[in-house]
């Protein structure tokens, strides 16, 4: 019995499947008051996720860049999300600062800075991307001028890699 | 008994393998170290003092599935502000599935816009209100566009005073949030919380308790957005050495924001009205039982700004009697070209006057029927700035910004109200930032300040002041910058009149920096999210490294 008991326990032990592969979901609201959930984006490609504040320059220098990657990516599956961390205090301005700007990208508040935490962010900007498996690709913290010509080779090499 | 056995070994295989077709564990571990390390010497008037700090942070999170685990271990000796830590300061266990998620430990939350309860840390300024204990989330959608969305949270706060870590306030709260959102333009919603609390005075303790209701509404239409919350606080003191009799107080607080965005164009108006603790001024107190809570943080209605000079002479906000609002506007006339102007005016709500006519005081407000207005009397001790920044890319690779600050603020001495501090400033900000073979970039970031203390010796109330911050960046890897600010202050807490320092930055990898730098910076007054202190002038070495894994 005690054989049976440890094959079994071995059994269980073996059968548990570990795959190192989720990114950490979140449900968060857009501009509009949308619900926008990870999973979701997810299945349209692969998702790069920005954490920016209203009164961070490095931040706003990054998504000039970003969104003209994502006009040119867009169609072939590339999504670029930005999370606004802003809180109470400058929450109000970051609709109207990405209308004005003309910014077609999906933004979401994070105001309270918990999916921020989960995913490791010390100080914006800080991103992550996101393979369409969920599969955290690359983890970027800080923004440098020019930084723009080598995100654009990750987003193609994800996007390749998702044709395979 | 064989039989049963066997039996027994059947069940135990299909049961096995069972789990095998349902057990799968989705595993992820991600890590984050921050360490920094400071060694130099603090300057002041009366002489230098050595300054030393190490601080190490190491944050692990563990997702299992619809778990995650979560842990922070800190260590310094010593810790440059805040109040020192060595061990766990922070453990949690989530569970997230669908619309529930329940946390359990450490976590920081905002309900609303804050004016109930708003917890968080910011590490820069030494302040901390970290709830300990559990918060639950559900929320449900019903058709297309209904949804609910309701928040209980039940715990503990400890918040340490910024300026002396050895005095901890213990809150215990019980709070909760919901809001209704019946179509997708509106949202309306209300959050109820009460604590039992206990504010150190010296070694005596003053236990109150509070109980703040708050209600607000959401709408959104087109380009517009309106937003307005009110909240209610009504507190009970019990009676101790300082306060013989039990009191109770009541105070209130309203915000509200409204913006409108079309094209190019966005304005953002906010209005404060922050009465939580409307005393006379030889009540205003850190220790005061009736003040606004620690964790009670409502939008300031202040800009902040991202470069030095901008930053200094910066508004303390009072949650207890402030009345103010701004209007920020943008408008962005091409894809090259956006301009910013902005206006914000701060005040109390009433002035005083003492009315007993011997050596003592006792004050009596001066009544006033516009208080929910801010006012530019001095006697209101207000303050008021006016911004307009203009930036331009003559080409992808050149970037300009000009920007005109003009700031004025009064700290009012109802005693001696000839001896108010009256502080103006004009600032110019200048950027210029040029990008060649696609990943070398030069930056120089230059502003200029007059500024006027009326409290100044006589023939040197004027002073000027400029920084300048020269940066050569090396996509993706390396940024140098060096630092240099003048002034001719001859009254700086500081004793100087010169600082300069150099820092370099290097990324190993994307999301790996190390970053040391050596030489002077001034000190002064910081500020964010409705949180000021001094911090110190520091001359010497600093040392950061940032890691995520």
């Amino acid at each position: 019995m005690k054989k049976i008991t440890l094959f079994l326990t071995v059994l269980l032990i073996i059968s548990v499947k570990v795959s190192w592969s989720q990114a950490y979901d979140f449900d968060l609201l857009d501009l509009d008051g949308n619900s926008v959930k990870l999973s979701e984006q997810l299945k349209k490609g692969p998702v790069f996720l920005q954490f920016w504040a209203i009164w961070c320059i490095p931040c706003k220098e990054e998504m000039r860049h970003l969104n003209e990657l994502y006009e040119k990516y867009k169609d072939s599956g590339f999504v670029y999300i930005g999370i606004s961390i802003d809180d109470q205090k400058t929450v109000s301005k970051v609709k109207p600062f990405i209308e004005s700007k003309g910014y077609k990208f999906t933004v979401v508040y994070d105001s309270d800075k918990n999916v921020f935490s989960n995913y490791g962010g010390q100080d914006p900007p800080f991103s992550v991307f996101l393979n369409k498996s969920g599969n955290v690709i690359k983890t970027y913290s800080g923004y440098i001028q020019g930084d723009d010509e080598k995100l654009e080779g990750d987003i193609k090499a994800a996007l390749s890699a998702e044709k395979k | 008994m064989k039989i049963y056995r066997e039996a027994l070994v059947v069940f135990l295989i299909l049961a096995g393998l069972q789990v095998y077709s349902q057990v799968n564990l989705n595993v992820k571990v991600s890590a984050t170290n921050y360490l920094r390390y400071g060694v130099g010497v603090q300057n002041s008037l009366t002489g230098n003092t050595d300054n030393k700090y190490f601080e190490e942070l190491a944050d692990v999170r563990l997702f299992v599935n619809d778990f995650l685990f979560g842990v922070r271990y800190e260590y310094d000796d010593p810790i440059e502000y805040g109040k020192s830590i060595k061990g766990i300061s922070r453990r949690f266990i989530e569970f997230k599935k669908d619309n529930f998620n329940v946390r359990a430990g450490n976590f920081f939350e905002i309900f609303g816009k804050g004016l109930t309860y708003n917890s968080f840390e910011n590490r820069p300024l030494g302040y901390n209100t970290q709830t300990d204990g559990i918060k639950l989330n559900y929320e449900h959608t019903f058709g297309k566009n209904f949804k609910i969305n309701g928040t209980l949270v039940g715990g503990g706060i400890d918040y340490t005073d910024i300026v002396d870590t050895s005095k901890t306030e213990h809150y215990s709260i019980r709070t909760g949030n919901f809001s209704v959102s019946p179509f997708k333009n509106i949202t309306f919603g209300g959050s109820y919380l009460y604590t039992n609390g206990q504010i150190p005075v010296q070694n005596i303790f003053t236990n109150i308790t509070a109980e703040v209701f708050e209600g607000n509404l959401g709408l959104n239409y087109k380009g517009i957005d309106l937003n307005v919350s009110y909240a209610n606080k009504v507190t009970m003191s019990e009676a101790n050495a300082f306060y013989p009799q039990p009191k109770s107080a009541r105070g209130d607080g309203g915000y509200g924001s409204v913006s409108f965005s079309k094209g190019g164009f966005g304005i953002i108006v906010d209005y404060k009205n922050y009465r939580f603790n409307l005393v006379k001024p030889n009540e205003r107190s850190a220790n005061n039982p009736f003040k606004p809570l620690p964790f009670q943080i409502a939008p300031t209605c202040i800009k902040e700004y991202g470069t030095t000079l901008l930053s200094r002479f910066p508004h303390n906000p009072d949650f207890g009697d402030e009345v103010g609002g701004q209007v920020d506007i943008i408008y962005t006339a091409n894809d090259n070209l956006t301009f910013n102007a902005y206006f914000s005016l701060t005040s109390r709500h009433y002035d005083y006057s003492d009315i007993d006519t011997t050596a003592k005081t006792s004050y009596e407000r001066i009544e006033r029927s516009n208080s929910w207005l801010p006012s530019m009397d001095d006697a209101l001790a207000p303050y008021w700035e006016t911004y307009f920044e203009a930036e331009y890319y003559a080409t992808k690779n050149l970037k300009t910004k000009i920007g005109l600050s003009r700031k004025y603020s009064v700290l009012y001495n109802i005693i001696d109200p000839e001896n108010s501090e009256k502080i103006k400033t004009f600032t110019v900000p200048v950027e210029m930032q040029y990008t060649f073979a696609k990943k070398y970039t030069i930056k120089i970031l230059a502003e200029f300040q007059q500024a006027n203390n009326n409290l100044r010796t006589a023939g040197e109330e004027d002073y000027f002041s400029q920084n300048t911050t020269i940066s050569f960046s090396r996509s993706p890897d390396i940024i140098f910058a060096g630092n240099f600010e003048f002034t001719t202050d001859k009254e700086d807490p500081s004793g100087k009149k010169f600082w300069g320092f150099g820092e370099l930055t290097y990324k190993f990898t994307s999301a790996n920096t190390l970053t040391v730098s050596y030489g002077s910076e001034r000190g002064g007054i910081k500020c964010s999210s409705g949180i000021c202190r001094y911090v110190n002038p520091f001359n010497g070495f600093r040392l950061t490294v940032l890691n995520n894994f």
